[in-house]
C-alpha cells in the first residue's frame, strides 16, 4: 500500500511540476508592456515627452533655471556665489536627456509610420508633419543652448534594432540644421496648405492632439510662426542675411498662405484641462515656494526697475510687493553686497513673482509660440527693413497681446497657495498710458537703435521666466538689455556664459564628441550671436 | 566543489553555494531543551576627525561678503536699530573666525559663547540597543526527530526611532513511517514589523549646505525642526508662518539637515510582514541502492507598507504632507524529483548515478495607492484624503525556470573519486528560441594519503581538481523591448481619453545570450601532526564569457542604457586557509590555543569587449571629475583622474595661485584588494573561553569624496594647516590680484597683511617660477571640491587612497559554569559571554572613516565612491546560552 501511495506520490509531483515551453514563452514579456503600438499612440507619446520642459515643471524651474538663465537674463533676483556662471551640470543634463528622450519618441514614430502600408501612410500624413513642427521647435531651442548637438544620425537606436555601437550620432553643425528646418518647414507649410482630412482620421487627431486640438490652421499657424523665429534669429548672420529677410517678407506679405500667430486666441501652447490628469502645472509651486534660501522666487532689481519707472500694468500681474515692504517693490541688485541681498530675501523686503498668477496657478499653460513673440519679431523685422510705421504697429500691438496674455494666465488661475491680495486685472487705459511713457514711447526713441532697444526691453519683460530660453537667446543675439555682473574671480568662468557645454555624459560615451571639443567652450558664441 | 557543485544548483550558483543545514534534532535520545538570550548595544563610531578651532565664514582676503576684520557681522537683537551682537556670516565654508568663548548670536536667535558645540553630526542618530530570545525544545525518538524552536528579536538602528522586531518559528521534523520511508518536514515563519527604516544621509554628506558646522548643535535641529504648533520648520522672516517669531532668519541655518530631521522625527514608515517558508522532502529506497526523493517546498511573503507623512505647513497655506499605502506579494514554488542508483561494483570500487528534475516558479505582486497633492484634512493619514485623485502603482512579475540534471560518480577504495555532472536549465527571461542552456561539469579528488605510505607527520592530504560551467541569465523582463502604455486622460470638453505609448529610457536586448562561467579549480587539503596543523590551499581560473550588464549609453543614441553581452572577463586567485592548534590541551580543562588564518588574493580582468572597445566605463563621478574604468587586458576597476599639468618636468601653476590641471587623464589607483583575509584566535582554559576575529585588507583604492568635501568646507584638522603663523602660514599682502610675501605689518600701499599664506611649488605657464602666495582657506576650498576641470580646481587624485586595515571584527570571552551549579537549575550545560564588534583598527590608512563605510551594495562599482550611508556604529553586548 504504502509502495503504491509512494509511486502515486512521485508521479504526481513530476505530473503537476514539469513546465511547458508555452508557460516560459507566456512568463518572457513584461505583461504591463505592449508589443506594438499605433502611429496614433505613438504620436502622442512623442508630444507628451517633454511636457515637463514645456509646462512650468518643477525640474525645469528649479534645477535648470533658476541657477542658469534667470541669473544670465537677471529676471530673478539671488545672492552672489562662488561659481555661479558655470551652469550646473544636473540642470544642462536634464534638459539634454529631456530632449533626447523626445528625439528618441520621434524616431520611433517615424519607425512605425514607415512600416504602415502606404494607404495608411497617406491617410495619417498629419501626425508626421506635426510632429515635426514640434521637434523643430525643440531642437531650435536645443541648438540656441548648446550649438552643434546631434541630430541626423541621433535617436537611431531602435530603428538599428538595438545596436547601440552603430547610433553612436556625429554632432552636425548648427547652421547646417538651421537650414534642413527652415527648408523643412517651408515645405511642411505648403503641405499642411493641401491637406484634407476624412471625417475618421480627423476625429483620432483631434483626439491624439491635445496641444491644438487637431486644428489643421493651428499647426499652419505654429509652423510658419516657427519658421519667423528662426529666420529672425540668423538674421545677422552674413552668409543667412539676404534669405532671412526674404523668407520673412514672403511669409508676412502672403497670410493665407502663410498664417501666422496673429493674436493671443491663436496662441500655441499646451493648456492644463483636468489637474487629474499628467497635463498639469502642480510642479510650478513646489518650484518656486522651496524656501526663501533658495532665491528662487525673487524678481531682479532691473526687471522691476524698469516696469515701476514706466508704471508698467503688468507690474502688480506678474510681481507682488514683499510681505514686510508695505507695498513697494524693491527688487534684489546683483550688483549689492551679499549681505545686503541677502538681508531683503531674508527679511520679506524683496518682491516676488505672483503667487497668484504664477507659484499658485496650476492652470499655468506651457507657452509654445504666443501672439506678442511674433509681433516683436515683426517689429524687429521692419524696424531693420526700414518700415517705421510698421514696426510701431507691431511693437504697440505685442505690448497689448503681452498685457492681455499675463491677465489671462491671472484669470486662470486656481490660487492654490490661498494668497489674500488677489491682483487686479490691467486694464486697457493702463496700457494707453504705459505706451506713451518715455521708457516706452516708440516716437521719442528717436533713432532706429534706440528702438530696437524698445523691442529688446519688451522682449526681456514679456518673456521673463515665463519663456526664459527665448529670453536667453535675444539678449546674447540683440546684446540688448544691456546688465551689469559681479565677476566671480574665483572661478575660469568670471562672467555669464556665452551657451551651455556638452552634458558629461554625452562627452565620455559619444566618441564623435572630439570632433566639436575645441568650440565646446562656455565663451564661445553660437553661430547666430554675431554681434 | 565550485562550478560542479554549482552545476547542480544552475544559474543561481554562478558565484558559489552556501549551503546551510538548519538543526535537527539528531543525537541524544528523549527531550532535549535549548535557550540562548543576548543584548546588545550599538554607539555610533569612526566619524571624521573634526576641527574644532573655528566656525562658518571666512577671511576678508577669501570673499567680502560684509563681515569685520574678525570674520563678523552684527544683528541688531533688542530691536534698538542698533546692531550690538556678533553674528556669523550665512556660509557654506567654515574658515571663519576662531572661537573666542564671546557671546554671539546662533541660528536659533539665542546668545551663546562662541565655542565649539561637540554635539554634532553624529548626534543626529541614537546610541540603540538589541536583543534576541530563542528557545529551541527537540525530542528524538526510535523513528521520529522533531525540533520547534522560537526567537524573538527587537533590533534597534542607530536612526533616530528606526527598529525592527522580528517573531520567528520554526519547526524540523522527521519521521520514518517504515523502514524503506522518509519524510522530512521544515516549516519556517517570520513575522517581521519594521518601523521608520534609516532614511539616506546623502543630503548631510555629498552636499556642501548639509554640513554642519562646527559651532551649531544638533540638539538646535532636534528641537526646532519643528514649530510649536507641529508645522516643518519655517526659514525667513518673511516665509508665511502661524508662528513667525518661530521663523529662522540668523544665519547659519542648514534646511538639509532640519529636513532630514523633520523626516526622521516626524514622518512615519510601517512595515508589516509575514512569511513563510515550508518544504516536504519525502525520500523512499525502493530497492536496495535505488532511492527516489522528492520535494515540494514554498516561500511566501505578505508584506504590507504604510507610509504617513506629517502636513508640513498650515492648511490656510496649502496642501502639503501625504499618505501611502502597499500590499506586496511574493510567491515562490519550488519542486524537485531525483533518483539515484548506487551499486557497489566490486570490493574497491563503487558508483552511483543520479538524473533528476527541478523547477522554480516566482510570482510577485505589488499594489500601492497614496494620495496626490497633500492631505485634505491635515495630519488624516488615509488615501481618502487625497487632495488630487489619488495615485498608485503596480506590477506583476513573473518567472519561471526549469532544470533536467544527472550526475555519474565513481569511488575506489575511498582513496579516489571522480564525478560528473550535467544540466539543462530553461528559463523565462530569455526570448523564445535561446532560453535554454545545457552545461557539464567533471571533478575528482585524490587523498594521496591513503594511497602512499607518507612521513608519520603527515596525517591527511587530499588533492582535487574541477572543471566546470554556470550560466547566468538576465532580470526578470530586463531582455523583453516594449512599450509603455499611459493616458492622459480627457484633454478637452466632451473629448475621449488621450491613449499613448513610448519606449522607455532603458532598452532591452531580445537577443541577449546568456552568460557563461568556465571554471577551473585546483585545490589541496593536508592535515599534520595528527591534525594539529591543517594547510588548504585552492587556486580558480574562471572565464567569464557574454557577461550580462546593462551598459549606459550616450542618450543622443536614443536610450540611457541598453542590455548588453558587454564581452568575456577572467576572474582568477589563490586562496589559503591555515589551521594551526600551538597549544593543545590534553585534557577539556587545560589550555588549549586554536588559530585559523585564511588569506585571498583575486584578479579580475577584462579580456575582451564587444564592438572591439579597449575599455568598459563603470561610473563618471562629479563632472568628469574622475572615472572608473576596466581596460582590456589590466585587471579590473582603474581609477582614473586628472593630474597636475607639467611643464619640464615641473608643476604648472595657474594666474590664481593653484595648480592647473593636466587636461589628459591619469591612472590614480586600482579599485581592487591585494590580499583580503581574517585572522581567528580561540583560546580555552578550564571553564573559560576567548575568541578574536581579525579581518584584514591590503591594497584596492577608494575615493571618500564626501570626507575631501569636508575638507574644502574646512571642517577637517587637515584644513586647519597654514591657518596662522604657528601653523605655518606665510604673511604676505594682495597687489593687484597676486599674494606677496612680506614680513611687515601693512603693505607698500598700506595693504592689510595676511598670515594665512600657502605658495604652490612650481612654475608658470611661461616658465617663470611661482610666486603668488594664496590664502589657505581658497587652497583647501578649491583643491577639495567638486566638479572636474570644467567646473573647478579640484584634485580629485588626492582623494584616491589605498584602503589597507586590519580590524577587530569581534571578540568574546565566555564563561561555562561547572556543571555542578549548572545542574541546579536542570541545566546540563550554561555558558555566558560577553563579545563587542567592530570594536577597533590595528591599522588603518584612511582614518576619517570606517574602513568598510563605503560598502552601499553588493556591485563592487557601487563601493568605491560613497561615504553616504549612515555612520558605522560599534557594538558590544552580553550572551547567555543554556541546554536542559
Amino acid at each position: 500500500m504504502k509502495k503504491i501511495s509512494s509511486i502515486l506520490l512521485a508521479g504526481l509531483l513530476l505530473f503537476a511540476m514539469s513546465c511547458k515551453e508555452s508557460e516560459f514563452i507566456e512568463a518572457y514579456p513584461d505583461p504591463s508592456k505592449l508589443a506594438t503600438s499605433t502611429i496614433e499612440k505613438q504620436f502622442t507619446g512623442f508630444l507628451q515627452s517633454n511636457r515637463d520642459y514645456v509646462l512650468p515643471g518643477y525640474r525645469l524651474y528649479f534645477v535648470t533655471l533658476r541657477t542658469t538663465i534667470n541669473h544670465y537674463v537677471q529676471t530673478t533676483g539671488w545672492v552672489n556665489g562662488e561659481g555661479q556662471y558655470v551652469p550646473g551640470s544636473s540642470g544642462v543634463e536634464d534638459v539634454w536627456f529631456n530632449y533626447y528622450g523626445t528625439l528618441a519618441q520621434y524616431r520611433e514614430l517615424q519607425k512605425i509610420y514607415a512600416q504602415r502600408p502606404a494607404e495608411e501612410q497617406k491617410e495619417k500624413k498629419i501626425f508626421m508633419l506635426a510632429a515635426t513642427v514640434y521637434l523643430y521647435d525643440y531642437t531650435q531651442k536645443l541648438i540656441d543652448l548648446h550649438g552643434a548637438i546631434p541630430f541626423k544620425e541621433a535617436g537611431l537606436l531602435s530603428a538599428n534594432g538595438g545596436d547601440y555601437a552603430g547610433s553612436l550620432p556625429k554632432f552636425d553643425s548648427p547652421q547646417e540644421l538651421y537650414t534642413m528646418m527652415l527648408d523643412d518647414l517651408k515645405s511642411i507649410a505648403t503641405e499642411l496648405n493641401g491637406i484634407t482630412l476624412t471625417a475618421g482620421y480627423q476625429k483620432s487627431f483631434t483626439i491624439q492632439d491635445f496641444v491644438n486640438y487637431g486644428d489643421i490652421n493651428a499647426w499652419k499657424r505654429y509652423a510658419n510662426s516657427l519658421r519667423l523665429r528662426m529666420l529672425n534669429r540668423v538674421s545677422d548672420v552674413e552668409s543667412l542675411k539676404a534669405r532671412a529677410n526674404s523668407e520673412i517678407a514672403e511669409i508676412l506679405g502672403a497670410a493665407t498662405t502663410y498664417p501666422i500667430v496673429e493674436t493671443n486666441a491663436q496662441n500655441i501652447q499646451m493648456n492644463v484641462f483636468d489637474l487629474n490628469t499628467p497635463i498639469n502645472s502642480t510642479g510650478l509651486r513646489s518650484a518656486l515656494e522651496s524656501g526663501a534660501t533658495w532665491y528662487i522666487n525673487f524678481a531682479g532689481k532691473k526687471i522691476i526697475d524698469h516696469m515701476k519707472a514706466n508704471s508698467d500694468p503688468r507690474l502688480p500681474v506678474i510681481f507682488q510687493p514683499g510681505n514686510n515692504a508695505k507695498g513697494e517693490y524693491i527688487g534684489i541688485d546683483p550688483m549689492a553686497n551679499t549681505n545686503v541681498q541677502t538681508a531683503l530675501a531674508n527679511d520679506g523686503m524683496a518682491a516676488v513673482y505672483n503667487r497668484v498668477t504664477f507659484s499658485g496657478n496650476n492652470f499655468f499653460p506651457g507657452v509654445l509660440i504666443n501672439a506678442a513673440q511674433v509681433n516683436l519679431i515683426k517689429a524687429e523685422y521692419y524696424l531693420r527693413t526700414g518700415n517705421d510705421a510698421k514696426a510701431q504697429t507691431a511693437y504697440e500691438t505685442a505690448i497689448e497681446q503681452s498685457v492681455t496674455f499675463y491677465n489671462k494666465i491671472l484669470s486662470q488661475s486656481n490660487n492654490i497657495v490661498g494668497e489674500k491680495n488677489i491682483p487686479v486685472p490691467a486694464t486697457a487705459a493702463q496700457i494707453t498710458a504705459y505706451i506713451a511713457k518715455d521708457g516706452v514711447n516708440w516716437t521719442k526713441a528717436g533713432t532706429a537703435a534706440n528702438k530696437l532697444a524698445l523691442i529688446a526691453d519688451q522682449k526681456w519683460l514679456h518673456y521673463n521666466i515665463t519663456q526664459a530660453f527665448e529670453n536667453w537667446s535675444d539678449v546674447r543675439r540683440l546684446d540688448m538689455p544691456k546688465f551689469s555682473f559681479v565677476p566671480d574671480n574665483s572661478n575660469n568662468q568670471t562672467l555669464p556664459p556665452s551657451r551651455w557645454t556638452i552634458p558629461d555624459n554625452e562627452i565620455t560615451y559619444n566618441s564623435n564628441y572630439s570632433a566639436i571639443k575645441d568650440q565646446d567652450k562656455l565663451t564661445n558664441k553660437i553661430f547666430w550671436d554675431v554681434k | 566543489m565550485g562550478a560542479s557543485a554549482a552545476a547542480l544548483y544552475g544559474s543561481e550558483a554562478v558565484n558559489g553555494v552556501l549551503l546551510i543545514t538548519t538543526k535537527s534534532g539528531k543525537g541524544k535520545k528523549g527531550l532535549g531543551v535549548d535557550f540562548s538570550a543576548s543584548y546588545n548595544a550599538d554607539r555610533v563610531a569612526y566619524l571624521p576627525r573634526y576641527q574644532n578651532v573655528r566656525g562658518p565664514g571666512y577671511p576678508l582676503n577669501y570673499n567680502n561678503g560684509g563681515q569685520d576684520a574678525n570674520g563678523f557681522i552684527s544683528y541688531d537683537t533688542n530691536g534698538d536699530g542698533v546692531k550690538e551682537t556678533r553674528g556669523l556670516l550665512g556660509a557654506t565654508v567654515n574658515f571663519g573666525p576662531k572661537f573666542d568663548g564671546q557671546p554671539i548670536t546662533s541660528w536659533d536667535g539665542v546668545i551663546r559663547p562662541y565655542s565649539p558645540s561637540n554635539n554634532s553630526y553624529g548626534n543626529l542618530f541614537q546610541n540603540t540597543s538589541s536583543s534576541n530570545i530563542n528557545l529551541a525544545v527537540s525530542k528524538v525518538s526510535d523513528n521520529s526527530n522533531v525540533r520547534f524552536s522560537f526567537t524573538r528579536q527587537d533590533n534597534g538602528m542607530i536612526s533616530y526611532g528606526a527598529k525592527n522586531t522580528k517573531n520567528i518559528a520554526n519547526l524540523n521534523a522527521s519521521f520514518n513511517p517504515h523502514k524503506r520511508l522518509k519524510m522530512d518536514l521544515m516549516v519556517n515563519f517570520i513575522n517581521q514589523y519594521t518601523h521608520n527604516r534609516p532614511f539616506m544621509v546623502d543630503r548631510m554628506i555629498n552636499n556642501f549646505t548639509g554640513m554642519m558646522d562646527r559651532f551649531e548643535s544638533a540638539d538646535w535641529y532636534n528641537t526646532r525642526y519643528q514649530t510649536s504648533l507641529g508645522y516643518r520648520f519655517v526659514n525667513g522672516a518673511g516665509t508665511q508662518s502661524l508662528t513667525p517669531n518661530e521663523n529662522i532668519r540668523y544665519n547659519g541655518f542648514k534646511a538639509d539637515i532640519a529636513d532630514y530631521v523633520w523626516n526622521v522625527r516626524k514622518n512615519e514608515s510601517d512595515e508589516y510582514s509575514n512569511r513563510v517558508i515550508a518544504s516536504i522532502t519525502q525520500h523512499w529506497d525502493i530497492v536496495s541502492g535505488l532511492n527516489l526523493r522528492g520535494r515540494i517546498a514554498t516561500d511566501l511573503t505578505s508584506e504590507r507598507i504604510e507610509n504617513k507623512n506629517y502636513s508640513a505647513v498650515p492648511l490656510a497655506f496649502g496642501y502639503s504632507g501625504g499618505f501611502g499605502m502597499s500590499n506586496n506579494l511574493y510567491n515562490s514554488v519550488y519542486g524537485d524529483l531525483l533518483l539515484t542508483y548506487s551499486k557497489k561494483l566490486n570490493e574497491d570500487m563503487s558508483f552511483s548515478v543520479l538524473g533528476g528534475y527541478t523547477a522554480n516558479s516566482a510570482l510577485n505582486t505589488t499594489l500601492s495607492r497614496g494620495t496626490n497633492g497633500g492631505l485634505s484634512t491635515e495630519n488624516f493619514f488615509d488615501v481618502a484624503a487625497s487632495v488630487n485623485v489619488a495615485g498608485g502603482g503596480q506590477s506583476r512579475n513573473r518567472f519561471i525556470r526549469d532544470a533536467y540534471l544527472g550526475t555519474v560518480n565513481f569511488d575506489y577504495k575511498n582513496i579516489v573519486f571522480v564525478e560528473g555532472t550535467i544540466r539543462r536549465d530553461r528559463t523565462s527571461t530569455l526570448a523564445k528560441g535561446s532560453n535554454t542552456f545545457v552545461y557539464p561539469s567533471v571533478n575528482a579528488s585524490f587523498v594521496f594519503s591513503d594511497a602512499f605510505r607518507l612521513p608519520s607527520f603527515f596525517s591527511f592530504g587530499k588533492l582535487r581538481a574541477s572543471y566546470g560551467v554556470v550560466g547566468n541569465y538576465p532580470g526578470i523582463y530586463a531582455a523583453n523591448v516594449a512599450y509603455n502604455q499611459g493616458t492622459l486622460g480627457v484633454q478637452q470638453t466632451g473629448g475621449s481619453s488621450v491613449l499613448f505609448t513610448n519606449l522607455g529610457a532603458t532598452y532591452g536586448n531580445d537577443l541577449i545570450r546568456p552568460e557563461q562561467k568556465r571554471e577551473i579549480e585546483f585545490g589541496i587539503n593536508t592535515k599534520f601532526f595528527n591534525n594539529r596543523l591543517g594547510l588548504d590551499i585552492s587556486y580558480y581560473n574562471a572565464q567569464i564569457v557574454d557577461q550580462i550588464l546593462p551598459l549606459s549609453i550616450a542618450s543622443s543614441t536614443g536610450a540611457r542604457a541598453i542590455l548588453a553581452n558587454i564581452g568575456t572577463l577572467r576572474n582568477q586567485g589563490l586562496e589559503i586557509a591555515l589551521n594551526a592548534t600551538p597549544i593543545r590541551g590534553k585534557s577539556a580543562t587545560d589550555l588549549n590555543w586554536d588559530i585559523t588564518l585564511n588569506l585571498a588574493k583575486n584578479v579580475n580582468k577584462v579580456e575582451k569587449l564587444a564592438n572591439n572597445s579597449t575599455e568598459l566605463l563603470h561610473a563618471d563621478y562629479d563632472g568628469n571629475a574622475a572615472q572608473l574604468r576596466s581596460v582590456v587586458g589590466q585587471p579590473m576597476g582603474d581609477i582614473y583622474a586628472y593630474g597636475i599639468l607639467q611643464k619640464d618636468g615641473k608643476n604648472v601653476v595657474g594666474p590664481s595661485g593653484l595648480y592647473q590641471l593636466d587636461p589628459a587623464w591619469k591612472k590614480v589607483g586600482n579599485a581592487m584588494p591585494k590580499i583580503v583575509g581574517g585572522f581567528i584566535n580561540s583560546f580555552n582554559y578550564k571553564n573559560f573561553s576567548l575568541e578574536a576575529v581579525v579581518d584584514f585588507r591590503i591594497g584596492g583604492s577608494i575615493m571618500p569624496t564626501g570626507i575631501n568635501w569636508m575638507t574644502s568646507r574646512g571642517l577637517t584638522e587637515q584644513s586647519l594647516t597654514n591657518m596662522d603663523a604657528e601653523r605655518g602660514g606665510l604673511r604676505y599682502y594682495v597687489d593687484n590680484g597676486k599674494g606677496i610675501p612680506t614680513t611687515g605689518t601693512a603693505g607698500p600701499a598700506g595693504q592689510p597683511v595676511y598670515n594665512d599664506g600657502m605658495l604652490m611649488d612650481g612654475v608658470l605657464a611661461n616658465g617663470e617660477k611661482n610666486t603668488n602666495i594664496i590664502s589657505q582657506a581658497v587652497y583647501y576650498n578649491s583643491t577639495y571640491n567638486w566638479g572636474g576641470p570644467q567646473y573647478s580646481s579640484s584634485r580629485y587624485e588626492l582623494y584616491v587612497v589605498d584602503n589597507t586595515y586590519a580590524k577587530m571584527r569581534e571578540l568574546s570571552f565566555g564563561y561555562t559554569l561547572p556543571s555542578s551549579i549548572a545542574s541546579k537549575i536542570g541545566a546540563q550545560s550554561l555558558t555566558l559571554s560577553v563579545f563587542g564588534r567592530n570594536l577597533f583598527f590595528f591599522y588603518r590608512t584612511i582614518k576619517d572613516l570606517d574602513a568598510e563605510q563605503t560598502n552601499a551594495g553588493t556591485r563592487w562599482t557601487d563601493n568605491v565612491n560613497n561615504a553616504g550611508n549612515n555612520p558605522s556604529f560599534r557594538t558590544t553586548g552580553v550572551m547567555l546560552r543554556a541546554s536542559f
